[in-house]
């Protein structure tokens, strides 16, 4: 419809409504909820859709043998059987629990004293800050590529180095040795997701007002003692929020390992994600694939939720 | 349908997009026929100044003009009609052809490209709508559109034991029928035809033929004579070997690779029709030949055969070649593809590859002859397809005499009869697999996919000696027994 075919009195009456028609001319409100629920509706919709009802769905297919195609068979618990007694499935869930572990007790350390480093506003501070974050950009499979490199055992960066310095008996095929694997994909993992804490912690740094650091100044505190006793509980809404988010990160991680070493050699890198991309989508057995994954979002929901939960009970208090 | 979406399907959705990202690193390239006018250059060809549905593709392939490309195969289609005259006018099918191949320099796309573009001509009413994935989100995405109920109407396919599975659940489209017509079925080499047979129908048709060899650099080992038993490849490889040089390069991280040395020992120990049988319950894989292959595979690892660490090199990322190049390793185990994946990474370093056959096993029951191999590119139908004539006319289009010049010109094996090679490699390789006993399609595919899966782990077992070689064959059989069962 062109401009000129809408009427003057059309626009007047967009522009002005009677004020009456908003609330109903009984004067009747419509409740807060139900509009919370209208602008909430969309978004949960699909939710539901896309996230909720494929959990159900998914536990559905976990209890069949099921290739994909045609309708499989009903074989109840079987795949959780097999899943529970699978020394394949335990030695991922043991490498997820190795990573969960490494990420919380490596990154967050070294994200916070990054943080507080950057926040001292030395010269160029800002240069270093953009380095940091840097990794955190980076799409993970050029990540896992480069790495590869580096770790390479003939040609590698990592082995030249090592090389260079005479340390040629610490020289590794680190990806090829099932003891070095994960703790180079480890490494990597750090190194990738390090910037992300350190954007969490120094956003939550300045939150803290510095009259604080003044005021324990003019007491005699030293910098470590303002550390321990100003920054650290005021931050820990922060560190909270950075381990759960580790933690639910380290659970259900899938792609570095996936690019670098596919899980293996020999399953020594293998996590419940990769473990169940694989026995879904390369040996498609989709049945016990789901089952895997019900399993991996169960552990995930109950030490996720009880970490809430007893944080929660603990700030009560 | 939603229905379909567990988190496994998302999942594979996400890895679809994210890991064309993780074993690719480029997104799946779709090609569609627009709506466009003719180019000049083209216009020799269609000089008529009517709109008209031509094919155009994202150019994949720096060398070459696109218009030369684009314009080759249309200018030679009335030949194609004339020689073959089975080419219907099909002006009166409507709808869209779907067809999902493989990424990949050279054949993969150029294939179904320069098909769709001649079949295009004749079915002006019918959208072509091409995509080529990358290999792993390729199965992925297979799998799911034909689980719910949406598969594409044609597909690369491999045969062997997925082709089985899909035509034992009615998916994919019987072609005997078309394949006895005007004597398309002769066109094939009939060993590289059985592999796209169930249960003595025809699934699908192959184009090209891998074949597996010892490929080497004739600049490090000069002119050795090829050896033709075990014992005399173990002395090589130790020669090799005090000469400084890494003896056979090898990237295991995708297990492949390595999967060749069990698939190629089975094969020269216990014959030709063992996996049928094993398969049958009429054989088992705890057999004393099979512990034997595990001994061997180890034996090759003790003399130092392998690169350091290569059960953590990429094979996609060059982690085998790589030593090739750096003229460290002398020797590679690998597909007839070998050659062309080098000239796309370094030119010239092929010309100084030759290679020599699998050695024969003293005592073995195989045929040293018998080589082990598979197709690939091949196609199958679907058995929804609403245009199923088009989908077989762009079979039969693949599978003409231009597409077979197309792969002797990438310096590949037709599974074409009368295919003509120029270089002594390509004729020597095309006589072996001619005079073959037999043809051993890769485990991976031959195997159904849980089998398949199970036999790459005890490989990388093997050579890691993480597993001792009866562990090996004792976890084979117990992979075969429940496949069995299902």
């Amino acid at each position: 419809m062109a401009r000129s075919d809408i009427q003057p009195q059309t626009l007047d009456t967009y522009a002005k409504p009677e004020p009456a028609t908003l609330r109903g001319s009984s004067g009747f409100q419509i409740p807060q909820w139900l509009v919370a629920m209208l602008f909430i509706a969309p978004a949960l919709l699909l939710y539901a859709v896309y996230v909720i009802y494929p959990i159900f769905q998914s536990i559905l297919y976990s209890l069949r043998d099921w290739s994909g195609i045609g309708a499989g068979t009903y074989i109840g618990l079987d795949n959780y059987k097999e899943a529970l007694s699978d020394g394949i499935f335990w030695r991922a869930v043991r490498n997820n629990i190795v990573l969960v572990i490494a990420s919380i007790a490596i990154q967050l350390p070294i994200a916070l004293m990054l943080a507080l480093l950057l926040s001292a506003k030395f010269p160029g501070w800002r240069i270093f800050r953009a380095v940091f974050f840097l990794p955190l950009l980076l799409s993970t499979v050029a990540v896992g590529l480069v790495w590869i490199n580096i770790y390479d055992p003939v040609f590698g960066l990592l082995n030249g180095i090592l090389g260079a310095l005479g340390l040629e008996n610490l020289q590794q095929s680190w990806l090829g040795n099932e003891s070095t694997a994960l703790p180079a994909i480890i490494a990597v993992v750090c190194w990738q997701y390090i910037p992300f804490y350190m954007i969490l912690f120094i956003a939550g740094l300045t939150t803290i007002p510095l009259d604080l650091y003044e005021a324990a100044k003019i007491d005699g505190a030293s910098g470590w003692r303002s550390f321990w006793d100003i920054t650290l509980p005021l931050l820990r809404g922060i560190i909270r929020t950075g381990a759960i988010l580790a933690l639910i990160g380290s659970l259900k991680f899938f792609d570095l390992v996936w690019v670098m070493t596919g899980g293996g050699p020999n399953r020594s890198t293998e996590l419940m994600a990769t473990y169940m991309y694989e026995e879904a989508f390369a040996s498609f057995r989709m049945g016990y694939g789901s089952a895997v994954a019900t399993l991996l979002f169960i552990f995930a929901f109950v030490i996720a939720g009880s970490t809430l939960i007893i944080d929660q009970r603990r700030s009560n208090r | 349908m939603a229905g379909k979406d567990s988190p496994v399907v998302i999942f594979a959705k996400f890895i679809d997009r994210s890991d064309s990202s993780g074993r690719s690193w480029d997104f799946p390239s779709t090609c569609n026929i627009h709506l466009e006018e003719p180019h000049d250059c083209r216009q020799e060809s269609h000089s008529s100044p009517v709109r008209r549905f031509v094919p155009s593709f994202p150019s994949q392939d720096a060398s070459g003009s696109s218009c030369a490309r684009r314009s080759a195969p249309l200018v030679g289609h009335t030949g194609i009609v004339g020689a073959q005259d089975a080419t219907p006018v099909g002006g009166d099918q409507e709808g869209t052809l779907t067809v999902w191949s493989l990424t990949g320099a050279g054949l993969n796309e150029e294939l179904p490209q320069t098909a769709a573009a001649r079949l295009a001509e004749a079915y002006p009413n019918v959208e072509m709508d091409l995509q080529a994935l990358q290999n792993d989100p390729f199965k992925t995405k297979l799998r799911t559109s034909i689980g719910s109920d949406n598969p594409p109407d044609v597909w690369h396919s491999w045969g062997g034991g997925v082709l089985g599975e899909y035509a034992r659940e009615g998916v994919v489209l019987d072609l005997t029928e078309a394949l006895n017509q005007d004597g398309w079925k002769d066109r094939f080499i009939p060993g590289l035809l059985d592999i796209m047979k169930v249960d003595d129908s025809y699934y699908g048709v192959p184009i090209v033929a891998n074949t597996v060899v010892f490929w080497y650099n004739t600049e490090l080992l000069g002119d050795i004579s090829a050896p033709a038993t075990w014992d005399d490849f173990i002395q090589l490889v130790k020669d090799v070997k005090a000469d400084g040089l890494v003896p056979i390069t090898l990237a295991n991280q995708t297990k492949w690779p390595g999967a060749f040395y069990l698939n190629y020992l089975v094969l020269r120990l216990q014959g030709a029709d063992y996996l049928d049988r094993v398969l049958a319950g009429e054989a088992s894989f705890d057999d004393p030949a099979v512990v034997r292959a595990g001994e061997m595979i180890q034996e090759l690892v003790d003399a130092g055969a392998f690169p350091e660490g290569f059960n953590g090199l990429d094979i996609d990322t060059g982690g085998s070649r790589k030593l090739l190049y750096g003229e460290q390793a002398a020797m590679e185990l690998m597909g007839t593809w070998l050659p062309g994946t080098i000239d796309s990474e370094i030119d010239d370093f092929s010309t100084k590859l030759s290679f020599f056959s699998f050695p024969q096993v003293e005592g073995g029951e195989g045929d040293p002859s018998s080589l082990l191999g598979g197709v690939s590119p091949a196609y199958a139908v679907s058995q929804q397809t609403e245009i199923p004539e088009v989908a077989i006319q762009f079979l039969r289009e693949i599978t003409n005499d231009e597409s077979r010049d197309l792969v002797v010109d990438a310096g590949r094996l037709a599974a074409l009869k009368g295919a003509t090679y120029d270089t002594e490699t390509a004729n020597q390789l095309a006589t072996a697999l001619e005079e073959a006993a037999t043809v051993q399609l890769f485990w991976d595919q031959f195997f159904p996919p849980a089998l398949g899966q199970a036999q790459l782990d005890v490989s990388q077992g093997l050579l890691s000696k993480s597993i001792t070689p009866q562990e090996g064959a004792a976890q084979l059989e117990e992979a075969a027994a429940s496949v069995r069962e299902g």
